[in-house]
């Protein structure tokens, strides 16, 4: 590998693409399973609306609008398994904060028989760990 | 066996190289950075998604199958091909008569790991989710296709590198099943931290 392929110009290209495929794939989530907790938008044609344009935009870019030669080797697999898992947790590292800043104000009421994901229908990531740390009340 | 696959390989490469866009569509889609996202945003989505707890837990496990079997598949294809004699690849023993519309990769031709890994995932999704094991199925047949059509595989490849996947995934299920209740601990611990 030389040249741009290898380079670190390469790497952040990628781990962009994947970064923005992921947070564009959890917003479509979001909107689909009413995760309102998880979402960056209150509506949810909004939510699908920007994670399909976010994954083709992305798409597009890195394939047509990067120095990307698919004539020339590209990664070897151990370090693209690496970006690929580094940027995929990033993503939704990403997106439960935003999503946390985004909905500060949505009120915190859960379901008796909520738990897991289903707790992210109606509250933030952020409020439900920080209760969970703080003695188990969700 | 082998004269069929050269000419089977001939028949599908015969297509490359006419026209150019086809050729960069098919490239793209076959080519090591778009198939790993597509399967990456599916186990994204299969973990988050499911109409109730049961059905998401069935999803996670099936993420759990899909990536384990990817690597025990990639395992096989290791072994295979420290075991068996070097198969060349098309262009390396057709080097005037193949269409090579890739680039020229080193390892041997047989059997296929991108598609022995691209299998692994979908047949590890399948088992537990039958409508996403589809949907699966269809990047994976891209990228076989794709590696006969760009020159750097034969069908037989492509057939053992299913074969691969089928084992792959075979080993990955017994060792979840012998794992066990680790895989349960594991989604039981995202689910405390609202995370499964």
């Amino acid at each position: 590998m030389d040249g741009y392929i290898g380079s670190w110009a390469f790497v952040a290209e990628y781990c962009l693409y994947v970064f923005v495929a992921v947070v564009g794939m959890l917003q479509v989530i979001a909107a689909r399973w009413e995760l309102r907790g998880i979402s960056f938008f209150g509506n949810k044609a909004w939510g699908y609306a920007f994670g399909a344009v976010a994954i083709a935009a992305v798409f597009i870019w890195f394939f047509r609008f990067t120095g990307l030669d698919l004539a020339q080797p590209t990664f070897d697999t151990p370090p693209q398994l690496f970006w690929l898992a580094v940027s995929t947790f990033l993503a939704v590292a990403v997106t439960l904060a935003v999503s946390s800043i985004v909905n500060r104000k949505l009120a915190s009421h859960i379901e008796n028989d909520d738990e897991g994901i289903d707790t992210l229908r109606r509250q933030t990531y952020w409020r439900s760990i920080s209760k969970y740390f703080k003695g188990g009340e969700r | 066996m082998i004269s069929a696959d050269e000419t089977v390989f001939f028949w599908i490469n015969g297509l490359a190289g006419r026209v150019a866009s086809i050729d960069d569509i098919i490239r793209t889609l076959s080519c090591d950075l778009f198939v790993p996202v597509v399967m990456i945003l599916a186990m994204v989505g299969l973990w988050f998604v499911g109409h109730d707890r049961e059905q998401r837990e069935r999803n996670q496990r099936a993420v759990f199958c899909a990536l384990a079997g990817m690597g025990f598949a990639n395992l096989v294809v290791y072994i295979l091909n420290a075991a068996l004699p070097d198969r060349l690849r098309p262009f390396e023993a057709f080097p005037s008569q193949v269409n090579l519309v890739f680039y020229p990769p080193t390892d041997p031709s047989f059997p296929s790991n991108a598609t022995a890994a691209a299998f692994a995932m979908a047949i590890g999704v399948w088992l537990y989710n039958r409508k996403m094991g589809y949907i699966l199925l269809v990047p994976a047949v891209a990228i076989a296709f794709g590696r006969v059509y760009m020159g750097v595989h034969y069908p037989l490849d492509i057939v053992g590198g299913f074969l691969a996947a089928i084992v792959g995934v075979a080993i990955a299920r017994l060792v979840l099943r012998i794992a066990e209740p680790l895989p349960t601990n594991v989604i039981t611990l995202m689910r405390k931290i609202y995370l499964a």
